[in-house]
């Protein structure tokens, strides 16, 4: 019993000596981990705007739609397109004559400049179709 | 984060360093982009990760790989680490495992590096108190290798990194019961193989 005890006992000594005893890590493994964290970081941050635009090697690092609102011109472009796209939209909807009539625009002219009934027939028969095919010939 | 570098360079002069930032708030500003955190986070968890991963897997080298994984699956689950859910280090210690058991498989019936063992850092030892501490820490590594793989680690856990039953449940993902059980046999197997060494580790000196 006494010798189960003292084995216990340099059980317990050896499990000091190790907890003391730590391994270092080296410098070299200590830049490898580094450099993978600075890896991983810099994978998230490719989409910022914030970054330059093209990396050392060249290649373009801006995301998708950062890309696209330069090539249309910059966000001020951009938002003149949304207004028009959205013009266009309500005009669409709601027909041409509500448009002539709209709030503002009665004041280009008087009520014979109007686009009649019989006019807006004629407009009605007007399609791209027959356009090209009268260019074509 | 510049208080962090100044804080641990202080640590060298001044006994005590000011109160630590977790190691989860760490992660977070890691995950925020912060550039400077990782150097700690690199201090801190680097040698539990290493140590626990070379007394198991008996093997330095292929503990720095194991380390080095562990790092690297730390970094890129940062951003969705979910705080206040667990313990990183616990996070930590569960991969470490995972990656160890990953590598025995692999390498099933490879031998026992002892060359590779930490040696005890003390400088002021004499030659003789080295060897037979270089020799004490062998004969505990190679014990610990006689083990079962699961003994193993319950033992190291508990015994050399110190963690509670509850904890060391957590990371091996199984019951307290189970852990007390492994860490009970585990020990018991050790004082046997330990038995017959103990004019060779010097402890009938004292």
């Amino acid at each position: 019993m006494a010798d189960h005890h003292d084995n216990f006992d340099e059980t317990e000594a050896l499990f000091r000596e190790a907890r003391n005893a730590r391994p270092a890590v080296s410098e070299r493994l200590v830049s490898a981990i580094l450099a993978d964290a600075a890896a991983q970081q810099a994978q998230w941050q490719v989409p910022a705007i914030t970054l330059p635009i093209t990396s050392q090697d060249g290649t373009d690092r801006r995301g998708p739609v950062a890309a696209l609102v330069s090539a249309l011109g910059g966000w001020v472009s951009v938002g003149g397109l949304v207004a028009a796209s959205c013009t266009g939209l309500w005009i669409g909807i709601a027909g041409p004559e509500v448009v002539m009539t709209a709030t503002g625009l009665g004041a280009f002219g008087d009520a014979s400049a109007m686009v009649s009934g019989d006019d807006y027939a004629a407009y009605e028969t007007f399609d791209l179709a027959t356009v090209l095919a009268e260019d074509m010939q | 984060m510049m208080g962090l570098r100044r804080g641990g360079a202080a640590a060298a002069v001044t006994v005590e360093p000011e109160p630590e930032v977790t190691d989860e708030a760490l992660l977070v500003l890691f995950a925020n982009g912060d550039p400077t955190v990782a150097a700690e986070l690199t201090r801190r968890l680097g040698p539990r990760v290493l140590g626990v991963a070379t007394r198991v897997l008996g093997n330095r080298a292929e503990a720095e790989d194991v380390t080095q994984e562990t790092m690297i699956r730390l970094w890129k689950m940062a951003p969705d680490w979910r705080q206040g859910e667990a313990r990183v280090s616990t996070w930590l210690y569960r991969v470490t495992m995972n990656l160890c058991i990953d590598i025995k498989r692999r390498a099933r019936g490879g031998t026992v590096d002892l060359d590779a063992v930490p040696e005890p850092p003390d400088p002021a030892a004499s030659a003789a108190e080295t060897l037979q501490n270089q020799a004490r820490a062998d004969a505990l590594q190679a014990a610990l290798m006689t083990l079962p793989e699961r003994q193993r680690q319950a033992v190291v856990l508990r015994h050399i990194e110190e963690l509670t039953n509850p904890e060391i449940a957590g990371i091996m993902e199984i019951g307290v019961e189970a852990v007390e059980s492994l860490t009970a046999r585990g020990k018991r197997s050790l004082a046997r193989a330990l038995a017959g060494r103990r004019d060779e580790l010097g402890y009938q000196d004292g």
